[in-house]
């Protein structure tokens, strides 16, 4: 029960893409840590550890489709 | 597989980079990740002809979606700037089959071109590049080479893996979301072009015709509260040609506009175009620019291999090269920006009044000088800026 209730806190706490995306890279280009990735041109990867939180990824998304 | 070099990126910047260096002989592979050249499309499509023909190009029909005499401005009030002329000055291109043509050039110069092919990563042994890491489909392979053109897009994963800063500040980001409309009442060789607060934050809104009836119909924001595409929706709504038109595509991208990073060249690899940021920070354009630095690449890259030598010192050549080119106007563009930015939808609307109330060609200095005693002094100090 206790490890379901973490995984649940950390979902919550992870950044979101949204369908919504257009994989146009405007989040990869604004992330200070480096902490995005445009792989092939299907997706956007993030690396929750380089992650500083700063939505600076979520203010420049042209179609609203991140949440940090 | 072994090649001179590798140019990661069919965009105009890309393709104009493979071309230059198959034309002078070298074995080059263009790498494309989308399965498709130029689609995607990533812009608003509009160019200046004088520039594109600058650059020795075949211009074909097919590429081209209209010829423009200029623009329509607005202010915020909606004060009419004409900055049209008689003469076409800008065509509005079809870009899903200009940067193919442009591949199409590449490859019939020599160059091996390759879409739906990922360059995941560089090879790097004693500071220098020797290889990129490819993907295409499921299968992973290197292709061994000497050096590699960074021509990858805002997203530059090229320029970050040898530790060249490509970073953009939000601040200095335009985020931005197109419409292709159609069944709109536009002119058909007529850009109109929207400012303000309300419009487009940090940005502008923009109109670009395509035939009679079509047209691309966007904007840019910064430093806003909503998305751009929300943005676009309320302008659409706002404006009587556009609100019944349909809309036959979406398009939404960011465009830099802090002008070109620090350094746009390491040991063995340049970058070239958006990944460069060789975007004008005033318009948010760069096909011509990324095109003409292409070609400056293939050249450096091309003595480069004469001379056996891609270390760091060979190959700031380049970046003193596209810096003659287009350094001076780029740097013109974020001086007239960095004012623009400055001044509040009052002031833009005095400058269009004073704008629209001269003609140009006719300019009387008397007329100068009795609206120059009508403005603030933030205004003068601008348009003093653009002198």
């Amino acid at each position: 029960m206790e490890k379901f209730l973490w995984c649940i806190l950390l979902l919550a706490k992870l950044m979101k893409i949204s369908k919504a995306c257009c994989y146009c890279g405007t989040c990869v280009a604004v992330c200070p840590s480096n902490a995005l990735e445009l792989c092939d041109c299907e997706s956007v990867v993030v690396n929750e550890k380089l992650c500083i939180k700063c939505k600076a990824c979520e203010k420049a998304c042209p179609v609203g489709a991140i949440r940090v | 597989m072994r090649c001179d070099f590798v140019v990661v990126g069919a965009g105009p910047g890309g393709s104009m980079a493979a071309k230059t260096l198959a034309e002078k002989g070298a074995k080059v592979l263009l790498v494309e990740k989308r399965p498709e050249i130029g689609v995607p499309v990533r812009c608003a499509e509009a160019t200046g002809i004088e520039g594109l023909k600058a650059l020795g190009i075949k211009i074909k029909e097919k590429f081209i979606a209209s010829r423009t005499r200029g623009a329509y401005v607005y202010s915020p009030d909606g004060t009419l700037v004409d900055i049209s002329g008689k003469e076409y000055s800008g065509y509005i291109l079809e870009r899903r089959l200009f940067d193919k043509y442009l591949a199409i050039y590449a490859a019939e110069a020599g160059a091996e071109v390759r879409t739906r092919t990922y360059a995941y990563d560089l090879l790097i042994k004693d500071n220098a590049v020797k290889g990129v890491f490819l993907k295409q489909f499921n299968k992973r392979f290197l292709v061994e080479c000497k050096a590699v053109v960074g021509a990858d897009g805002i997203e530059s994963k090229i320029g970050r893996r040898v530790g060249l800063n490509t970073r953009t500040k939000l601040s200095q980001m335009t985020s931005n979301a197109q419409f292709e409309m159609v069944g709109i009442d536009v002119h058909e060789d007529i850009m109109e072009l929207y400012f303000g607060r309300e419009v487009a934050p940090g940005g502008y809104a923009w109109v670009f015709p395509k035939g009679k009836d079509i047209a691309n119909v966007g904007l840019g924001i910064r430093n806003a509260n909503k998305s751009a595409l929300e943005y676009l929706k309320n302008f659409i709504n706002s404006k009587k040609h556009l609100r019944n038109g349909k809309i036959s595509g979406i398009v939404v991208g960011g465009v830099p506009v802090q002008g070109p990073v620090e350094k746009t060249y390491s040991n063995g690899v340049v970058l070239v175009g958006d990944a460069a940021r060789h975007v004008d920070p005033l318009t948010g354009g760069g096909i011509c620019n990324a095109m003409k630095c292409g070609v400056i690449a293939g050249e450096v890259l091309i003595e480069a291999l004469e001379k056996d030598n891609f270390s760091e010192e060979s190959l700031a050549e380049y970046e003193k090269r596209w810096k003659q080119a287009i350094g001076s106007a780029l740097m013109r563009s974020l001086r007239v920006k960095e004012g623009l930015e400055k001044l509040n939808d009052e002031q833009l609307n005095q400058i269009a009044k004073v704008l629209s109330s001269l003609k140009f060609g006719s300019v009387d200095l008397k007329d100068i000088t009795k609206i120059s005693e009508e403005l603030p002094p933030e205004v003068i100090e601008f348009l003093q800026g653009l002198l």
